[in-house]
């Protein structure tokens, strides 16, 4: 029987791909070792939510592998979920019971329920026990799911869009949190989200998604290193071999695109290169429609 | 398990009024049926009790989060099915109550009487239609099979009655005022347990291959 | 310890906790064996990659300021006086290099030079 070990990923997606009508995730594989943050970023409609739904196993992939903790998530259904925390972006839980009954619904199926910490998390984030969930703003329903999530000693949390719709105070809020968790190094978070400004902060590793395929996935280090947004005048682009760049944008002026460092440096004539953001490579990496990552 | 259970009867809080009022119309309403009166009220009122439960549930995406927390999908399964008898078991208190009140009262000709033929019957009848309904309703959801099962309801009920009659006519007998042997008996429960156990299988084998 | 960082500017986090560690030490600021936060804590603290302040205390190791001691923590590595002031020598010398490289641009002489170097050492 295969035993987790400390040093497996916790989440591992090896050539996953899931086929519908009109949408293909293609050949998914990433791994976010334990302790740290993966931001897993794309434009709507890359395929996000569906490769949380084929890890989580509420739709049936057409092929590849998915482990958590070193375990198949098939063959380990159970004893995974037991281990993991999930936060969605609409609220999964049943809007007419209040927030203590949904609780004590839940709290029956996992073997490691923190009853003293589900209690410090509702103090702290000022939700009322005997409310109804449907009255409950959508920050609120939030932190109600991540109270939840983060009360049953889970040692990975996936994160489904959750700060979508959110206003800027509570989303940092949930970055505080989310830092504090992984403060002692035993505990990941999977974060999806298109809004990028929130992984800028605090990701660790970022894995890139766009009709559904994985772009790039790396350390946020790696990212920052190696691409900039490069921006010049239009001789400058004349003296670039533009099969490196991504993304162009020709203006009156100039222009602007994204490009390994290594792709731009030392050619003078002048070139700009900027730090890019989250935002600035997802925007580059979509234009045009195709989205590719220049040839090496 | 029971906390699934549980669960199913929180979501109803907001039901229980009209479900008692249906109970005592429907107690009124079949009054003149004798033993049957037992088998009609729990039929409906628990078609009543399971729909509400579970489209409260699909409307929340219930399904998804039972898919997300560490629960097999059997015990879903099975737990919807032991709902089935506690809601029998409630609506049986419930009729018994009704029915001691209004012979209490004096009004016993407005209410049909409890006998143990009818709470048999009303099992049987139970376990028969929802072993029925069940496979669909895992298959696809509450809400795209109610529909179908309510016309399924209806038609067992009505075919059923009208065959009873029909056959009481002819024969003279009212087949269900006849005890049937313990050989037959027995056979029939045979049948309903093995129609139960097969349903249990089939919803269990459509809801794994459900997505969500 | 006191750290700041800038995200308009272009020189990578990580470097940028580098070099205002490696200064505070230099100048006496954080004191010999003085316990510094844990890679988490200040990836927390700054609201940063837990990977960037683990590149930058690794490159602060590398070059000699901290040093960890397995299980027990992050501390600021011993610095002989010798050592600090070569350190500061140093940086005295770049400043210097720069100002020559500058001088040399816009065609001032050796002389001028040093005229202007008496000038601002005595002011």
């Amino acid at each position: 029987m295969k035993t987790t070990t400390m040093t497996d990923p916790v989440l591992e997606l090896v050539g996953v791909s899931k086929h519908y009508d009109g949408f293909s995730l293609r050949d998914v594989t990433f791994s976010l070792e334990r302790g740290y943050i993966m931001g897993f970023i794309g434009p709507n409609g890359a395929g996000k939510s569906t490769t949380i739904k084929l890890i989580l196993n509420l739709v049936k992939k057409s092929g590849g592998q998915i482990r958590l903790f070193g375990l198949d998530h098939i063959e380990h259904e159970l004893e995974i979920k037991d281990r993991i925390g999930f936060v969605n972006d609409d609220n999964l839980y049943y809007e007419d019971l209040t927030v203590r009954e949904m609780k004590n619904v839940v709290r029956g199926f996992y073997s490691k329920w923190d009853e003293g910490a589900f209690s410090r998390y509702l103090k702290d984030f000022n939700l009322p026990s005997d409310k109804p969930i449907k009255q409950l703003s959508k920050g609120m329903k939030m932190k109600f799911s991540l109270a939840i999530a983060l009360s049953h000693n889970a040692e990975l949390l996936i994160m489904d869009e959750p700060t979508s719709g959110l206003d800027p105070l509570v989303r940092n809020e949930l970055l505080d949190i989310l830092q504090t968790v992984i403060e002692d190094g035993d505990k990941s978070v999977f974060f999806s989200s298109h809004i990028t400004s929130d992984l800028d902060k605090i990701a660790d590793y970022i894995t890139f998604i766009h009709n559904g395929s994985v772009l790039l996935s790396m350390t946020k280090e790696e990212l920052l290193e190696e691409y900039c947004v490069a921006k010049g005048g239009r001789e400058a682009l004349a003296a670039l071999d533009r099969g490196k760049l991504i993304g162009v944008k020709e203006q009156a002026f100039g222009f602007e695109a994204l490009a390994r460092r290594e792709d731009v440096a030392g050619t003078g004539a002048g070139i700009v290169m900027e730090k890019p953001t989250l935002e600035d490579l997802m925007l580059y990496m979509t234009r045009g429609g195709t989205g590719h990552v220049a040839s090496r | 398990m029971l906390h699934l259970v549980k669960k199913d009867l929180l979501l109803q809080k907001k039901a229980l009024p009209i479900v008692a009022v249906s109970l005592l119309f429907f107690a009124v309403a079949f009054s003149g049926a004798g033993s049957v009166g037992l088998v009609i009220s729990t039929l409906a009122l628990g078609y009543m009790l399971v729909y509400d439960a579970g489209l409260r549930e699909d409307k929340s995406d219930g399904n998804k989060l039972l898919a997300c927390l560490p629960i097999r999908k059997s015990t879903v399964v099975l737990s919807k099915y032991v709902s089935v008898y506690l809601y029998a078991a409630l609506i049986l208190i419930g009729n018994a109550v009704v029915r001691l009140a209004a012979v209490g009262l004096g009004l016993e000709h407005y209410t049909f009487p409890i006998t143990l033929e009818g709470a048999v019957g009303a099992m049987a009848a139970l376990t028969v239609i929802f072993s029925i309904f069940f496979p669909l309703i895992f298959k696809l959801g509450f809400l795209k099979s109610r529909t179908i099962n309510m016309i399924v309801l209806f038609v067992v009920v009505f075919a059923g009655t009208w065959v009873l009659s029909a056959v009481a006519e002819r024969t003279g007998v009212n087949p269900l005022e006849i005890e049937p042997g313990p050989g037959v008996a027995f056979v029939m429960a045979a049948a309903v347990l093995a129609l139960l156990v097969g349903s249990y299988f089939l919803s269990l084998s459509f809801y794994r291959k459900r997505e969500f | 310890m006191k750290i700041v960082l800038s995200n308009a500017s272009d020189e990578p986090l990580y470097l940028q906790i580098v070099n205002q560690v490696k200064e505070q030490i230099l100048r006496g600021e954080l004191d010999e064996a003085e316990p510094l936060p844990s890679i988490r804590s200040l990836a927390k603290a700054l609201k940063i990659s837990v990977i960037t302040t683990k590149r930058a205390y690794d490159e602060l190791e590398k070059e000699g300021f901290i040093v960890t001691v397995g299980g027990k923590g992050t501390y600021v590595a011993p610095m002989n006086r010798e050592m600090m002031h070569e350190a500061r020598m140093r940086a005295v010398e770049e400043k210097m290099a720069e100002a020559v490289a500058e001088a040399k641009r816009i065609g001032l002489s050796l002389d001028h030079l040093k005229q202007m170097l008496d000038i601002i050492y005595e002011g």
